[in-house]
C-alpha cells in the first residue's frame, strides 16, 4: 500500500477552537494533526490519507490583511511536505469562504499542490472562486448543520485529487459548477438536440440548455451631488446598530428587515445608549463607541461646518449578516423611497 | 458586509449616490457598489481603536471626507476610493 497522501487543513479561529468573534484577529498559526472538523474529516479519508497539520487563523486577520496572512500561512505550510490541501468548509461565511478561497489559490500557485474547499453557493467567496482552476468547491449547505455531508463529499474528492486524478469540478462531482466547457461525446448531434430542445420549449415542457447564459451584472450609478453644501445626506449601515433594547426586535442575521431612529437631536451616539445587534463580529470596539460604525459624531461636524447642506433626522440600520440578495435589494429599494420622500440627495452607507 | 454593498447598488440604481464605506473592497467591487471607500477594520468601519479619542475623530473625520468627496465625483463603474492612514 502506498504511503498517505499528506494533507494541509485550514480553519479560522471558530472551527479551530480558540474562540468566537473575540479571537478574530489571530495570526495564523500551525497545530500537529486535524483538529475540529478535521477530525471527522480524518476519519472520513481513512488510512489512505492523513492531515499532518491544520492551519488556523482568524477570519478578520485574513479580511483586514490578506497578503500577510497568506505569507505566514504559506511559511507555515513549508516543512509539512503537503500533497494537498483542503481549507473549510466555510458553509455561508463570508469572511471564512474569502480566507478558504484565498488560501486555496496561494497554496496551489505556491507548491502546485490541488487544493479543495467548500462553500454555499450565496457565499460571497463562491462567486468569487468558481471560475478559477486554482481550487475546487464543494457545494454545502448554508450553515454547520450540513458539516457531514459536506465533509463526505470532501473527504471523496480529496481522496481523488490526492491520488492525482482529474476533477472537473462540475455538478455531477458534488462541485459548484466553474463554467468550464468539456468535451463530451454525444449520441445525436448538436442539430438534433436544438430542434429536440426548442420542441419541448414550444410545448412548454422542461428542457435544459446546453449553455447556461449568465448575464453580466448591471451597475447603474446615480449621478454626482452638484454642491456638497447644499447636500442633504443620511445615514445608512448594515452594521445592526440600533439603541440599546433593540426596540423594533430586529434579526441578529438572514435579515429582512430594517428599522429607522431618530437622531435629529443627537451630536454623536453615546456609549451605553446603542448597541449593534450583528451576529457576524465581535462587538468590544462597536460598543466603547458606536461612531466607530457609524459616524455620526463628523457628520455633525461637517454639518456645523457648513460642508455639507444638512444631515437627514433618521438612520436607517439592518444587520448586514448572511443576508440573502434579494432581501438586501428589497431592502434598499425601502430605504430608497424613504429618503427620497425626505428630500435625501446623498448616502453615507457602512458596512462591517 | 455582501449586504452593504448590494444595498449601496441599489440605492445608487435608485438615484442616489452612496458611498459605501467597507472593509472587504474586493466583495464591494464584485457586487458591483458604485462608489467604495475602504473601511478601517471590520468591527470598526470608520474607527480606530488603537489611537486617543481625539486623534481617532480626526481619523474618522478624513475618512468620511474621501466618502463625501466621492459622492461629488462622477462615477461609470465600481471604483475603490482609497486614502492612506495618517502615520
Amino acid at each position: 500500500m502506498s504511503p498517505p497522501i499528506r494533507i494541509v487543513h485550514y480553519l479560522n479561529q471558530f472551527f479551530g477552537q480558540l474562540g468566537g468573534e473575540s479571537q478574530a484577529h489571530l495570526e495564523p498559526r500551525l497545530r500537529e494533526g486535524p483538529v475540529g472538523p478535521g477530525v471527522s474529516l480524518q476519519e472520513k479519508l481513512g488510512q489512505q490519507a492523513r492531515i499532518v497539520a491544520t492551519i488556523i487563523c482568524g477570519d478578520n486577520y485574513v479580511a483586514e490583511q490578506e497578503e500577510r496572512a497568506v505569507r505566514c500561512a504559506l511559511e507555515l505550510m513549508q516543512a509539512c511536505d503537503a500533497a494537498l490541501f483542503i481549507a473549510g468548509p466555510a458553509f455561508n461565511a463570508g469572511r471564512y469562504g474569502l480566507a478558504c478561497g484565498a488560501m486555496c489559490t496561494a497554496v496551489h500557485e505556491r507548491f502546485g499542490i490541488p487544493a479543495l474547499t467548500g462553500l454555499h453557493e450565496e457565499n460571497p467567496a463562491a462567486e468569487f472562486f468558481r471560475r478559477s482552476r486554482s481550487l475546487a468547491i464543494v457545494r454545502t449547505g448554508p450553515s454547520a448543520s450540513s458539516m457531514r455531508q459536506a465533509l463526505t463529499t470532501m473527504a471523496a474528492l480529496a481522496l481523488r485529487l490526492g491520488r492525482g486524478e482529474a476533477l472537473l469540478g462540475g455538478e455531477a462531482e458534488g462541485c459548484l459548477p466553474r463554467g468550464v466547457r468539456v468535451n463530451v461525446p454525444q449520441t445525436e448531434l448538436a442539430s438534433q438536440r436544438a430542434v429536440t430542445m426548442l420542441l419541448r420549449k414550444l410545448a412548454g415542457e422542461a428542457f435544459k440548455t446546453e449553455v447556461p447564459f449568465q448575464p453580466p451584472p448591471l451597475v447603474t450609478c446615480a449621478p454626482p451631488l452638484a454642491d456638497l453644501r447644499r447636500a442633504r445626506l443620511a445615514l445608512v449601515t448594515e452594521s445592526g446598530l440600533v439603541p440599546r433594547g433593540n426596540p423594533d426586535h430586529l434579526p441578529s442575521l438572514r435579515s429582512s428587515r430594517y428599522a429607522s431612529y431618530e437622531i435629529g437631536r443627537e451630536d454623536q451616539f453615546e456609549a451605553g445608549r446603542y448597541e449593534t445587534i450583528h451576529a457576524g463580529y465581535d462587538k468590544t470596539h462597536a460598543l466603547d463607541n458606536p461612531n466607530r460604525l457609524v459616524p455620526l459624531d463628523v457628520l455633525r461636524e461637517l454639518e456645523r461646518a457648513g460642508a455639507i447642506g444638512a444631515l437627514h433626522d433618521r438612520l436607517y440600520t439592518t444587520a448586514g449578516c448572511a443576508t440573502y440578495l434579494e432581501k438586501a435589494q428589497a431592502m434598499a429599494r425601502g430605504i430608497a423611497q424613504e429618503l427620497r420622500a425626505h428630500g435625501v440627495h446623498g448616502v453615507i452607507l457602512t458596512a462591517t | 458586509m455582501r449586504c452593504g454593498a448590494a444595498m449601496a447598488k441599489e440605492l445608487e440604481a435608485n438615484g442616489l449616490p452612496t458611498a459605501l464605506i467597507a472593509t472587504l473592497t474586493s466583495v464591494a467591487m464584485m457586487v458591483g457598489a458604485p462608489r467604495i471607500i475602504r473601511g478601517a477594520g471590520i468591527t470598526h468601519p470608520v474607527g480606530n481603536p488603537d489611537l486617543p479619542e481625539e486623534e481617532e475623530r480626526k481619523f474618522r473625520r478624513a475618512l468620511v471626507e474621501v466618502a463625501t468627496q466621492a459622492l461629488t465625483t462622477e462615477v461609470q463603474a465600481p471604483r475603490i476610493f482609497d486614502w492612506v492612514a495618517p502615520v
